[in-house]
């Protein structure tokens, strides 16, 4: 069935990019197989939890996500989702698309600029994040060591994620491409510890969300169901390969993908406005 | 606590495997109820605000299963789904209160009463 193979690869994608595959998966399923974006939308909120929840089970065993970190941002991303996805009931489809074309252009541009380094902030955690001790740890396989970081600029990230919520309610996906760099460049953490914690965050914020589609009705059994099922399935694959991997030439190529994909969205949002 | 976290990832596992089982089971009913379903995958949306999916709060999706409805069944895996990661949260509370860190007690239950919120108010 195509939806679920669609979401096995967005699933796999999502699962090693630290984003929830939401970003893959509305657009493909809109532009592809012309689901209406409410209802690709509320499909997508459910294999953002699937992928949250595949994409976990390895990780934390590794120990990579900063669990306390990831549930302090969230009391700002739930709050943000529960706005989002109650608001997006309120405002008209077109611009849906546009400010999803807009939202793809911001991931491939960060995409195209890449993570600068692997590693996070060495020095300690600064004010409220010394406080909250949010600061934390992990062993690196790859490095061989353990790697502690420092947490910093925590009321910008914490600002930062109720916008991460609210596109995530607004448009059914994770806000993991927000996330992500949102705890990496702007907090200190080193990238796979913000990739991880992400998908972790994810799957709560796709929650907080989901209530608003199930009552709209945008859940679709038929599309959300399978879709649910492959999302779930390549994350589990993708979280397997994310320990070795470092794909500088994929993440380019994908990045030319998202912008095209974003200048479709834009352009079908533009042209009903 | 390694039990308790390992605990926690076990029940987890077994909920989610649930969902995807009362999915499935969901999505082959469907697939006997009405055989049209897959070439229905691709049809274009009604209006937004309408759904497609009928069901709009939980006593239908329970009646529906009861009546061995397909998509009632499809959709109560799909709600069950949804409660995974709240329920993960509400142990998170629980292990944290285990470690005696308080703050982040309170912090976690925060984000648990948003999600109930946020939930009563879409599904109720």
């Amino acid at each position: 069935m195509v939806d679920f193979s669609i979401s096995f690869g967005a699933g796999i994608l999502g699962a090693l990019l630290g984003i929830g595959g939401g970003v893959i998966l509305v657009p493909a399923l809109t532009l592809l197989l012309g689901v209406d974006i409410r209802c690709a939308a509320g499909a997508s909120i459910i294999s953002v939890i699937a992928t949250s929840i595949g994409s976990s089970a390895s990780h934390l065993r590794g120990g990579f996500a900063n669990i306390r970190l990831g549930m302090f941002l969230e009391v700002a991303t739930v709050g943000g989702a529960a706005t989002g996805a109650f608001a997006a009931g309120a405002i008209d489809s077109a611009w849906l698309y546009i400010i999803f074309g807009m939202v793809l252009f911001y991931v491939s541009y960060m995409m195209f600029r890449g993570s600068s380094q692997d590693g996070g902030n060495n020095e300690l955690s600064n004010g409220i994040a010394r406080r909250l001790g949010l600061s934390d740890g992990y062993y690196d396989d790859a490095h061989r060591a353990e790697v502690r970081y420092g947490v910093k600029n925590t009321p910008l990230g914490f600002g930062l994620s109720y916008i991460a919520g609210v596109l995530s309610g607004l448009l059914g996906i994770g806000g993991g491409f927000m996330k992500v760099p949102v705890m990496h460049v702007a907090m200190g953490l080193p990238f796979k510890a913000a990739s991880t914690t992400s998908n972790f965050m994810i799957g709560v914020t796709a929650a907080a969300a989901a209530g608003a589609y199930f009552a709209r009705g945008e859940v679709v059994p038929f599309i959300a169901a399978p879709v649910a099922l492959g999302a779930m399935l390549g994350s589990i694959l993708g979280a397997r390969w994310l320990a070795g991997i470092s794909g500088r030439r994929l993440v380019f190529l994908f990045a030319i993908l998202l912008a095209w994909t974003g200048i479709r969205m834009f352009w079908k949002g533009a042209a009903g406005v | 606590m390694e039990r308790a976290e390992a605990l926690m990832a076990l029940i987890l596992g077994l909920g989610v495997r649930i969902a995807l089982v009362v999915m499935l089971a969901g999505v082959a009913i469907s697939l006997v109820e009405y055989p049209g379903w897959f070439s229905a995958v691709a049809v274009p949306g009604r209006r937004p605000g309408q759904g497609q999916a009928e069901i709009h709060s939980i006593s239908q999706v329970v009646d529906g299963v009861r009546g061995f409805d397909g998509w009632s069944i499809t959709m109560a895996g799909l709600l069950f789904l949804v409660l995974v990661p709240v329920a993960r949260v509400a142990f998170s509370i629980v292990l944290f209160i285990h470690q005696r860190d308080l703050a982040y007690a309170v912090i976690t239950s925060i984000v648990f009463i948003g999600l109930l919120i946020s939930f009563l108010i879409g599904v109720v």
